[in-house]
């Protein structure tokens, strides 16, 4: 009989065929589905995504861009199929991952500076009555230096702008020390210029290994910004470079109508 | 010398204001409602806050209204009050919180329906006791002046353990009610989080019951603090001005009931609504000089 362990281990030799024996994928999807009251959310999703990548999640509305983060994130159960972060599943894995949200999700009458935002990223692993002290506040400071925003600390996230408060999070995701950061549309609301300046410093945590996925809408820029691109609509249409992945059948999968696109796939049916 | 006839001829402005302060605090009864009032102006502004910044108002006002059968019932067997409403306070925030986790129905529908069906459970067993050996006015409105010894005690020891929890918990609780979504993902048990936190709102009301009844509770559990949060920006700035206005709004409350004859619980809770009033005065005029200054 096999073990769970063996379970994991074939699933990791299986994305290995694809990838080489130096496989270091960190996030390892293969056949996920995800049912949402009643309906099938993801479908037989199936990906791969190296250590150190920085790759664009891009799709429709409703295509299941959350529900995927969610799923990796290990908040949303996957029905059939299985999803892998760093080798374990994503319930053991909390903590390994910080998720930067859509601004609608965010509560933003908490009326809080960006250190103390940035120092939510410590929760873990401060004390149960959590009181500031001088190692936590270097901590906090170096992350806000490392994003551009130590002179803004004292101020509000609410009163920042789009690409700023970006920022805050991503400095909240440092702090965390998470080697995979999910940033959920994280360019919607920033100016153009923001996004350059966004996108340099996640180039630069890329740099030093983390792994970065960004669901996205805006398909104009991706060749310039992503290592690599998940095309998602309720499945993967699409992975691989952003200059190869966009074929016309992909964008028509995309956002195009496929009425034959899910032909055999229903709930409780996926692929068994 | 009956307390509402002092005689002010020929005596100093200040040693009226004196007489005005100290004299309520020459009986027990009184010193008893100052400390427990403190406690309560203390503890509801706070939790408040949180309540207030999560858009959980209903929440606090149902289930004050939902204990209500655990009182009439600690009464009847005549055991002191609090031997009824704790448990049913953690009954009901355990309830509350289990419907919204499954989300079997939404999170203010799950609340209403504990509220009315519980609070109607209590009016029942009032009906059926007859005589209660406490008022029913006095549950609903509450009664300071009647408060003993041991409720002080337990008020007291109540509110520590509440002060410590929220003290503990506050980072969490902030996280959690910031970004739900990344608190989870960070690795915080949001769902004990908001257990925990609901048990304690429910202890927190068993304690300001005394002072306010079941009726009046929102007053001092969200009126202080949602009036801060309109002057005050920053989170835990506001807590402290919170706490300031619910101080002021018990203590100022029960020198009123002293001096006019006043309902205690009804002064405290309409003091604590002027007081918004007014903020919400001071930050329409100061939002409007922004505007204009602007332009």
């Amino acid at each position: 009989m096999n073990t769970k362990d063996d379970v994991l281990n074939q699933d990791l030799e299986a994305c290995c065929l694809d990838c080489g024996p130096d496989c270091d994928c960190c996030i390892i999807a293969s056949g996920a589905c995800v049912e949402f009251d009643g309906n099938l959310v993801l479908d037989d999703v199936s990906f791969s995504v190296g250590k150190g990548v920085l790759t664009a999640l891009v799709g429709p509305n409703a295509g299941g861009k959350s529900t995927l983060f969610n799923a990796i994130a290990g908040i949303q159960e996957v029905a059939h199929g299985s999803i892998y972060v760093n080798g374990q599943n994503p319930q053991n894995s909390k903590g390994a991952i910080s998720y930067i949200p859509q601004r609608e999700n965010v509560n933003w009458r908490f009326s809080l500076t960006a250190e103390e935002v940035v120092n939510m990223g410590l929760v873990k692993n401060t004390s149960i009555f959590g009181f500031s002290n001088k190692k936590n506040s270097n901590l906090v400071e170096s992350a806000l230096e490392r994003v551009n925003m130590l002179e803004e600390k004292k101020q509000l996230i609410s009163e920042m702008s789009g690409g700023q408060r970006q920022r805050v999070f991503i400095a909240r995701a440092l702090c965390q020390q998470a080697n995979i950061l999910l940033l959920d549309e994280a360019f919607s609301g920033v100016d153009v210029a923001s996004q350059v300046g966004l996108i340099d410093t996640l180039k630069d945590l890329r740099d030093e290994g983390k792994t970065i996925i960004i669901a996205t809408h805006d398909l104009n820029t991706l060749a310039d910004r992503f290592d690599e691109v998940i095309c998602l609509n309720r499945h993967v249409c699409a992975q691989g470079s952003p200059d190869t992945a966009f074929t016309p059948e992909v964008l028509e999968e995309l956002y195009g109508s496929h009425p034959d696109m899910f032909y055999g796939h229903s709930l409780g049916h996926h692929h068994d | 010398m009956d307390r509402t006839q002092i005689c002010f001829t020929d005596t100093p402005l200040d040693i009226i204001m004196i007489d005005l302060i100290v004299e309520p605090f020459k009986y027990d009864f009184m010193l008893r409602a100052l400390f427990v009032s403190a406690m309560v102006g203390t503890i509801c502004p706070i939790l408040g806050s949180y309540v207030v910044i999560r858009g959980m108002g209903f929440m606090g006002d149902a289930m004050a209204h939902a204990v209500l059968p655990g009182i009439v019932i600690a009464i009847l067997v005549g055991v002191t009050p609090f031997l009824g409403s704790i448990p049913m306070a953690i009954f009901v925030a355990v309830s509350v919180g289990y419907m919204i986790r499954r989300k079997t129905v939404s999170e203010d529908t799950a609340v209403g329906i504990m509220f009315a069906g519980l609070f109607s459970l209590g009016l029942i067993f009032i009906s059926f006791a007859g005589g209660l050996s406490i008022s029913v006015e006095d549950i609903l409105l509450g009664q300071i002046l009647g408060v003993s010894q041991s409720d002080m005690l337990v008020s007291f020891t109540l509110t520590i353990v509440v002060l410590v929890s929220l003290i503990a918990l506050h980072k969490q609780l902030v996280f959690s009610g910031f970004d739900p979504v990344g608190s989870v993902v960070a690795g915080l048990n949001v769902g004990t989080l908001n257990y925990l936190f609901l048990i304690l709102l429910g202890i927190s009301i068993v304690v300001t019951l005394h002072v306010v009844g079941v009726v009046l509770v929102v007053g001092l559990l969200v009126t202080p603090a949602a009036a801060a949060q309109l002057v005050v920006r920053r989170f835990t700035r506001s807590m402290m001005l919170a706490v300031s206005f619910g101080l002021f709004s018990a203590v100022l409350g029960l020198y009123l009931s002293y001096h006019l004859s006043l309902p205690s619980g009804p002064s405290m809770t309409l003091i604590s609504f002027a007081i918004f009033l007014l903020c919400a005065i001071y930050m329409r005029l100061f939002s409007q000089a922004q505007t204009s200054h602007l332009m």
